[in-house]
């Protein structure tokens, strides 16, 4: 699969308050061919964002006035766009809170560039619907809506997932019955090749599970395994 | 030999116990000798009564001319009594003693003179009292005397009796007095017992509020006073280290994206500008880890750090450690594991990242100490229930100086030659040390022996057995 080509450059939104990092980051990001629309608050960033223009949002947690977790609550009301939260590094709280309000992933501050740039493009490559052949896929009396990124309920309720809970899902399904372990689920989901942090997987079927689920408390279709991972029951 | 200084609680307890013996000994003593002289003052008015009835009643006898021998055998007398009577220059005896015994010149000469006469003197060995009587006849006198072995005897007995006592009461004392001393010394003890907690890093430690006792009320509470404010001055420290270290991340995170590109664009560059490049881009990354392992204490200090704790399997647990620190670590040579099946499938419960960093840190230190180490070998233990996890090198070993401060923040050893220079941020033990203390185990690294090399053991709880559903 051919990355970025020139006729689309993919576009980042980037909202962070200190104007270096934000010079920084803007230049850094446009020599990896990155469109980049860089704000210093949640308040501009939000009033200037493109549910159909902006591919990815990153979001610095401090932010003046509106936080980054509430930017990101705000944005996902509007779109299912990634979003990666910029953190500060191993605080287990903002991380968790930033993955509970809808981000997609994380990095820590101070990031290292390359590797803010592999988790930009990771992300990006599953935002594109991967299989477009098929507008439908079922698994048991789930049906899987790749093109627009829903999910029908047994019951049949329509649920709006974003990119990574709608990949997660369909990982899941797919393999029904099987126990997938969460280093398993981070390299197929989120394309970590290594010990990557198990808290993404945790806090995504968190969220899954309040749309899945009649009782999230109670799961019926997504299994904690203890020790071992999770798995979907049909 | 140097005399080992009395405890306070010694010295309590032996106050008490002689206070108690001084009061039963003066007890006792006062009444022995208050017993004592009433009951021998009482025997001798008894005695001095008998004599004068006797006396007056041998009298009578002998002024209706009885015979002075059959007089005095008409005298009522008791086992231990004798009595005499002096008539004419002839002795008349009642009793066991004889006449030179009953009544020594002295007494005699005192009756001879008509005077009564009472005497305490010892007759053949036993304390006798001795009463003399002049008759109303020319060189006559009665004499009784009584022996008072009897009374000796009661009073030996009370002596015995009081002894005792008092011996039982001391006793008494004597526990009393130590159960008082150690109740009284108890709160001492919680001083000291909080003192060591807090010393220990419970700062959260306090002594019970007293505010109704007198004595241990002031105590108490600046006890807790100090306790607050040196709490207080170690949160602020800490806080301050923490706030440093955070301020410092916004413009190092622009150094960094700022540096990338400019490392991008020194391909082009003149050697000396690429060195220079190089350098900069070394030391800024070098700053990056200093900085992160210092944000890394501050909150470990902070006990802010929540435990996020999975149930895994040992072997996969140290395959993900060393596949992460490898990815971390291009170049490094991986070491080889060993561990039983057993050891493999036991499943620990513990937070994997915070476990993973003192893996990591391990691995790290003996790859700049000690060009990378050679083996891990993980084991079970079943008494206490614990997996213990050795990482092995062969390099030069720690120095015998440096050993008891390899834990200690920014030590690097003064004989610390062969560390390759810019690596490291002098923090990674500490931040091993501190993880392990709250991750409920225990680290150690030693020298191997004989062979070179360090050994760094990591004990850690097990909590569950194998599942082997």
């Amino acid at each position: 699969m051919s990355e970025a080509s020139n006729a689309h450059q993919p576009s980042i939104l980037v909202v962070e308050d200190d104007d270096r990092i934000r010079t920084s980051l803007g230049m850094l990001l446009e020599s990896e061919g990155f469109r980049v629309r860089a704000f210093p608050s949640a308040e501009e960033a939000m009033d200037a964002f493109d549910v159909h223009g902006d591919d990815l949002a990153l979001i610095d947690v401090m932010l003046p006035g509106m936080n980054g977790f509430e930017c990101c609550t705000a944005l996902r009301s509007r779109s299912d766009v990634p979003v990666i939260m910029v953190t500060a590094r191993d605080d287990a709280d903002d991380i968790v809170a930033g993955l509970e309000a809808g981000a997609d992933d994380y990095v820590t501050k101070p990031y290292v560039p390359s590797v803010l740039v592999a988790r930009i493009r990771a992300l990006l490559r599953r935002t594109r619907p991967e299989s477009e052949s098929s507008s439908l896929v079922r698994f048991g009396t789930f049906e899987f809506h790749p093109i627009n990124g829903t999910v029908t309920r047994p019951d049949g309720t329509v649920l709006r997932c974003t990119r990574t809970e709608f990949k997660l899902l369909l990982e899941l399904a797919e393999h029904a019955g099987e126990v997938i372990t969460r280093e398993d689920l981070l390299e197929r989901v989120w394309g970590y090749d290594y010990f990557g942090d198990s808290r993404l997987v945790d806090v995504h079927i968190r969220r899954l599970r309040t749309k899945v689920e009649v009782d999230p408390s109670n799961p019926r279709y997504l299994l904690t395994i203890r020790g071992r991972g999770y798995q979907f029951a049909m | 030999m140097a005399r080992r200084p009395r405890t306070l609680r010694t010295q309590l307890a032996i106050t008490i116990t002689a206070i108690v013996a001084l009061l039963t000994i003066s007890m006792s003593v006062l009444s022995y000798f208050t017993t004592r002289h009433f009951l021998v003052v009482d025997e001798q008015h008894s005695l001095e009564r008998q004599a004068f009835q006797q006396a007056a009643l041998i009298q009578r006898e002998l002024a209706a001319r009885t015979n002075p021998s059959t007089a005095i055998s008409h005298v009522d007398l008791e086992s231990n009594q004798t009595a005499g009577l002096f008539f004419r220059g002839r002795w008349f005896l009642s009793g066991s003693l004889s006449a030179s015994e009953l009544a020594s010149p002295a007494m005699r000469t005192t009756i001879a003179k008509g005077f009564n006469a009472v005497q305490t003197t010892q007759i053949q060995g036993t304390p006798h009292f001795v009463v003399g009587i002049p008759l109303r006849f020319t060189k006559s006198g009665y004499v009784l005397t009584s022996s008072l072995a009897n009374l000796q005897h009661t009073l030996d007995v009370l002596f015995g009796a009081l002894l005792s006592a008092s011996l039982v009461i001391i006793a008494i004392g004597a526990g009393a007095g130590a159960f008082a001393a150690r109740r009284s010394m108890m709160p001492l003890k919680e001083v000291s017992d909080t003192a060591k907690s807090i010393a220990d890093g419970d700062l959260r430690a306090r002594l019970p509020e007293r505010p109704h006792d007198a004595d241990l009320g002031g105590l108490s509470s600046s006890f807790n006073d100090m306790a607050d404010r040196l709490a207080d001055r170690i949160e602020r420290d800490s806080r301050f280290a923490s706030d440093v270290s955070h301020e410092m991340r916004s413009p190092l995170t622009s150094m960094i994206g700022a540096l990338e590109l400019v490392q991008r664009s020194s391909a082009q560059a003149d050697a000396t500008t690429q060195e220079a490049v190089a350098l900069l881009s070394a030391e800024v990354h070098r700053f990056e880890r200093l900085l992160q392992d210092l944000i890394e204490l501050a909150r470990l200090d902070s006990h802010r750090v929540t435990m996020l704790v999975d149930e895994v399997a040992v072997g996969d647990l140290i395959e993900q450690c060393l596949l992460s620190f490898l990815h971390h670590h291009p170049g490094e040579g991986a070491p080889r594991i060993m561990m039983s099946e057993a050891a493999s499938n036991a499943v620990i419960a513990v937070d994997k990242r915070r476990f993973e960093r003192v893996i990591n840190n391990l691995l790290e230190n003996a790859s700049q100490y000690a060009g990378g180490a050679t083996q891990i070998v993980v084991s079970q233990h079943s008494d206490p229930e614990t997996i213990t996890v050795a990482i092995i090198d062969r390099g030069p070993g720690i120095a015998a100086d440096d050993l008891p401060h390899i834990f200690d923040r920014f030590y690097r050893g003064a004989t610390s030659g062969s560390r390759r220079s810019g690596e490291g941020s002098g923090l990674g033990l500490a931040i091993v040390a501190t993880q392990v203390t709250q991750l409920n185990g225990t680290i150690e690294l030693s020298n191997n022996d004989p062979e070179p090399g360090v050994t760094a053991l990591l004990c850690l709880p097990l909590l569950r057995e194998p599942d082997r559903g």
